[in-house]
């Protein structure tokens, strides 16, 4: 019970409890509290594995600023409680069944395939963080142009973002 | 004993973080004393003056007073949001002091540096994801109060936020592009040395456009005057802290604060130095300078004893001088005074800064929101890029003019 | 390797994505089913940063760097 792997259950526990939130919540605002849970125990599961340049931009663009735009959006619609309609109990209940066997199927594929066992079983790697030289250096110089295409990508958005905005003038 | 040499990374992560906490705490109650002093002076009136010596009793007192306020909650509100914001928005201020360098990481104890708790090799950027979670405090808090002024004007609130947010990350571009690190105590190594033997060289003279930004941006960040529409008293009542009673908005306030002690320990660090002394290290005589500020201090307070006050002021000032004297006379010891040069001068840095935030605060009026916005977006957006380019040409600069 | 075998991370990946797609199925409102298809993205992102892990290669996080900027893009525009 070293602490890597405290803190991998801890984390493990956090994910699993908020996306079980947001499956159950009443109110979306309850459901994107949780999603922001999951993100930042994700994050702390990225710096487990060593990345950490992804866990800040996972922070600082995921549950910064992607999650601060989806809590506006259901503060100013005033998103309202969550239906739970009665169509029939059967279909509640093999849902239910269908959706968790749906689950532990795949995690039972990705837990015993030859993938998951190959990786399991002691890979060879040193045990530091990825430094963010390497990382830019293979940013900028093997995937420049997905980068270039990207950006051009985010500005594409921005102007739709604007459109849609004037647009209901 | 065994368990100590066993762990060092934990019992020693564990001190620091006992001792930073509470330190912290202190530092916030007495930086309300430090505004209420200041702003009071510059309107020409004395501020907290009589519940201790010279007002130092004050943020105890306010301390007590919130203990004692009713606590409501408002009909209708969301329970759960409405604890987890104040909750969420001061845990959250708090935790970037963990990243801080508060000296050179060669004071060691048991092979651990003491003057940081997380020495990380990307601190800069776990400072700004902390901060931009920061806006889920202000715009919760806002929402779940269950009313239309808190609603509103957390909106706007974190509007503002996370409009500032991006000139602020981009001002400091700037900066990583100078040092080639995002690390604080290699950014601080990296300010060393002097131009022309007498200008330190530190970041702020060549990027003193990315200072001005980053300083403003900052201001817009923390909702300080003059961008604090959105809670100031006459304009939306409160703002997201109206419905907000006794220890719940005690939190908010101590958050405020932490938030600014951020800011400038982040401006101190990335422009100014950090813990570098101004002095070359080889005049030694300029290492004496902190127990010689406190033994100065020890002889005004003695003065103030014997000659002006009176009553229980005089025993207040005696314990305070006496405390001064064994403080200034224990900084002599050589190994306190090695440990204490780096804290010394970036605190004094940072105490400098924080003094112009709340000069600013008494001097500026207030910024309509409209305004702020604009200014935002529209010049200090443009302007931050503007210096990210230029910096980022003279970097580059030697290379295109050999292969040119 | 790290200490915890990245086959934890694999299943942990895979029960965020079930779950991501269950809330998908399951749920009315139109902002949770798109914050589902987060759910489902960073489920995706745990998977790629763990193998990248694994092979000890960076190409992975640049990956999950592109995905987290393409997710930025659709949320700003896909919202009612």
């Amino acid at each position: 019970m070293t602490l890597p792997f405290i803190v991998f259950f801890v984390c493990a526990f956090l994910a699993v409890l908020g996306a079980l939130t947001l499956i159950l919540a009443r109110e979306p605002i309850h459901s994107a509290l949780a999603l922001i849970l999951v993100m930042v125990s994700l994050a702390v599961l990225y710096l487990l594995l060593g990345a950490e340049f992804i866990a800040a931009v996972q922070v600082i663009v995921y549950a910064g600023a992607i999650m601060v735009l989806f809590v506006f959006v259901i503060m100013l619609l005033n998103a309202g409680i969550e239906e739970r309609t009665d169509f029939s109990k059967l279909a509640k209940y093999a849902g239910l069944l269908l959706g968790m066997f749906l689950i532990l199927f795949l995690a039972h594929w990705m837990a015993h395939s030859l993938i998951g066992q190959q990786v399991a079983s002691g890979v060879a790697g040193t045990n530091v963080s990825v430094a963010t030289r390497d990382l830019s250096h293979q940013l900028f110089q093997t995937y420049l142009f997905p980068f270039e295409a990207t950006s051009i990508l985010i500005l594409i958005a921005i102007l739709g973002a604007l459109v849609l905005a004037k647009k209901d003038e | 004993m065994d368990f100590v040499t066993q762990h060092p990374v934990l019992v020693v992560s564990l001190a620091k973080i006992v001792g930073l906490m509470f330190l912290l705490m202190t530092t916030l109650a007495y930086l309300s004393w430090f505004e209420r002093k200041v702003i009071a002076h510059i309107q020409s009136r004395w501020g907290p003056y009589y519940v201790g010596v010279h007002g130092l009793l004050q943020p105890l007192a306010d301390g007590v007073k919130f203990l004692f306020k009713e606590d409501l909650t408002p009909p209708g509100a969301d329970r759960f949001v409405y604890i987890l914001a104040p909750m969420l928005a001061l845990t959250l201020a708090m935790t970037t002091i963990a990243l801080i360098p508060f000296g050179p990481p060669t004071v060691q104890w048991l092979g651990q540096s003491t003057l940081i708790v997380a020495d990380s090799s990307i601190g800069l950027m776990f400072v700004f994801a902390i901060t931009s979670m920061g806006v889920y405090g202000v715009a919760l808090a806002g929402w779940s109060s269950n009313s239309k002024y808190p609603l509103l004007g957390g909106l706007r609130s974190s509007a503002q936020m996370i409009s500032y947010e991006v000139a602020l990350t981009l001002a400091v571009v700037g900066v990583v592009l100078l040092s080639g690190t995002l690390n604080f105590n290699a950014m601080i190594e990296s300010q060393r040395g002097y131009y022309y033997y007498f200008i330190p060289r530190w970041n702020v003279v060549p990027q003193i456009v990315g200072f001005l930004c980053y300083f403003l941006s900052a201001i817009a960040e923390t909702n300080r005057a003059p961008f604090d529409l959105p809670e100031g008293e006459t304009e939306l009542v409160g703002g997201f802290h109206t419905e907000y009673s006794s220890f719940k908005f005690a939190m908010f306030f101590m958050a405020e604060y932490a938030n600014m002690i951020t800011v400038s320990c982040l401006a101190t660090i990335l422009f100014f130095g950090g813990w570098l002394s101004p002095f070359p290290d080889s005049w030694t005589v300029m290492r004496y300078l902190p127990p010689a500020g406190l033994l100065a201090l020890a002889v005004y307070l003695a003065y103030d004893t014997v000659v002006l006050a009176r009553g229980i002021y005089r025993i207040q000032l005696i314990v305070v001088t006496i405390g001064a004297l064994v403080i200034g006379l224990a900084c002599l010891h050589p190994v306190v005074l090695t440990v204490l040069q780096g804290p010394f001068w970036f605190l004094l840095k940072v105490g400098l800064i924080m003094f112009f935030y709340v000069w600013t605060r008494a001097t500026l009026p207030r910024m309509r929101y409209d305004q702020l916005m604009s200014f935002g977006w529209k010049f200090l957006l443009p302007v931050s890029l503007a210096n990210l380019m230029i910096t980022a040409l003279v970097k580059v600069w030697p290379l295109l003019v050999n292969h040119g | 390797m790290s200490i915890v075998p990245i086959s934890y991370y694999l299943v942990l990946s895979a029960i965020l994505f079930g779950l991501g797609i269950v809330a998908f199925v399951f749920k009315r409102n139109i902002i949770t089913i798109f914050m589902a298809i987060e759910l489902m993205l960073n489920a995706v992102n745990l998977a790629f940063v763990a193998f990248a892990r694994a092979h000890d290669q960076l190409d992975g996080l640049v990956f999950v760097f592109f995905v987290i900027v393409v997710a930025a893009a659709e949320s700003a525009v896909a919202k009612p």
